[in-house]
């Protein structure tokens, strides 16, 4: 089976290996291949793969298909960190649970870093996995609340395009909207 | 496969800041807005990122279409009770500039906080018992709703007052509000422990 752990390269780059991705859960479950943007195969049980609204579309459509799924804008790192919550996500469909389900979200996202949210981002929305994409906005949110506007400037790497005088009349319109920030 | 590895090992050799800013600016519009309307109820934090860049400010200002305040009594003028670390309490002064900024709103909701005292021992609104929002358009399609009386707040349970303006329509020409007064009848004496601040969740 192709996997991220067979690429040494690509292992040393990826911090926390998906070692996930190479564990067979159940030998007769239907694999569906899929190829990330950097060309790196993905073999996952069907019933992981169908949360993914963008590759269920494409089985819909074609629904014998054997072929490897193309997925030109999901690079291999955080397809794998998505697939490891949709496979959790899962589990819950079976036995509903909501206060299991939102520990278990809450501990997804504890555990990434800033740049593994923000790389899972454009990966949830183009897999049209609207749970997850709604658990990582709510994480961004709260990792910026009450931040003071550097921090979530360097956080989103966005450079500061107003004058200072502009900032100036900014802060004082709504001076106590930047009073008592968190420490960075 | 040997290209991608190539492709990778560039890649490593780019400093992981770096890397994080370009993710980061990958970010469609779209997304980025979608990060905000989580924010709807800390205007605080959202504020805060309409400093962050001159695009933001617009995605702040003109995007944002719900937003949920929590306010506390103002025991002096200009004056709101310190925040606790779950929410932020707004002051009624700082009302009437995030009404003129936020441009599209179709509704607000105002919460007010128990604080300092979870349980009325004594409570700290008792005497609260009515308030008065006054929203007027900046045209003659005037959105006006007075004497908003939200009832006796002395058991408050996370008391609610919520207008959708226009019915949650959005005003056409230019939609504007800004609030003349949001008035809080309290004759009692500001809370001795107000220092303390809140830590319940309201």
């Amino acid at each position: 089976m192709s996997s991220s752990a067979e690429n040494p390269t690509l292992t040393a780059e990826i911090t926390k290996p998906s070692t996930e991705i190479a564990t067979e859960t159940a030998q007769s479950a239907k694999k569906i291949t899929l190829k990330t943007s950097d060309d790196q195969i993905f073999e996952v049980e069907e019933s992981v793969a169908m949360e993914f609204a963008t590759v269920k579309s494409f089985f819909e459509d074609a629904p014998s298909s054997t072929d490897t799924v193309p997925l030109p804008n999901v690079p291999a790192k955080p397809f794998s960190q998505v697939i490891e919550f949709c496979k959790e996500q899962i589990k819950f469909k079976a036995n509903p649970d909501e206060t299991e389900k939102k520990r278990s979200n809450s501990e997804f996202v504890k555990e990434k870093t800033n740049e593994d949210l923000v790389e899972m981002i454009p990966v949830a929305n183009y897999l049209e996995i609207k749970d997850l994409l709604d658990v990582l906005n709510q994480a961004v949110a709260d990792r910026i609340q009450n931040r003071s506007v550097e921090y979530v400037r360097s956080f989103f790497g966005i450079d500061n395009d107003f004058t200072s005088e502009e900032e100036a009349l900014l802060r004082e319109e709504h001076a106590w909207a930047f009073e008592d920030v968190d420490e960075d | 496969m040997k290209r991608a590895q190539q492709s990778q090992n560039q890649e490593l050799t780019v400093r992981r800041s770096t890397r994080l800013t370009d993710k980061f600016q990958k970010l469609s519009d779209e997304l980025t807005t979608k990060i905000f309307s989580k924010l709807e109820d800390d205007p605080k934090t959202l504020i805060r990122c309409s400093t962050v860049s001159k695009k933001w400010a617009s995605f702040v200002f003109k995007k944002t279409a719900h937003l949920s305040f929590i306010f506390s009594c103002t025991p002096e003028k200009n004056r709101s009770f310190p925040n606790s670390k779950l929410h932020s309490h707004i002051s009624s002064s700082a009302i009437p500039a995030i009404m003129n900024a936020f441009s599209n709103l179709e509704s607000i909701e105002i919460k007010l906080c128990r604080c300092p005292s979870r349980t009325p021992q004594p409570p700290c609104c008792q005497n609260i018992t009515k308030m008065n929002v006054v929203w007027t358009g900046d045209d003659s399609q005037a959105d006006t709703c007075l004497g908003f009386d939200v009832g006796l707040l002395s058991t408050i349970q996370g008391t609610k007052l919520s207008h959708a303006l226009s019915e949650g329509k959005k005003l056409a020409n230019p939609p504007k509000f800004f609030c003349n007064g949001l008035l809080l009848d309290n004759d009692r004496p500001p809370p001795e422990n107000i220092e303390k601040g809140c830590d319940y969740e309201c």
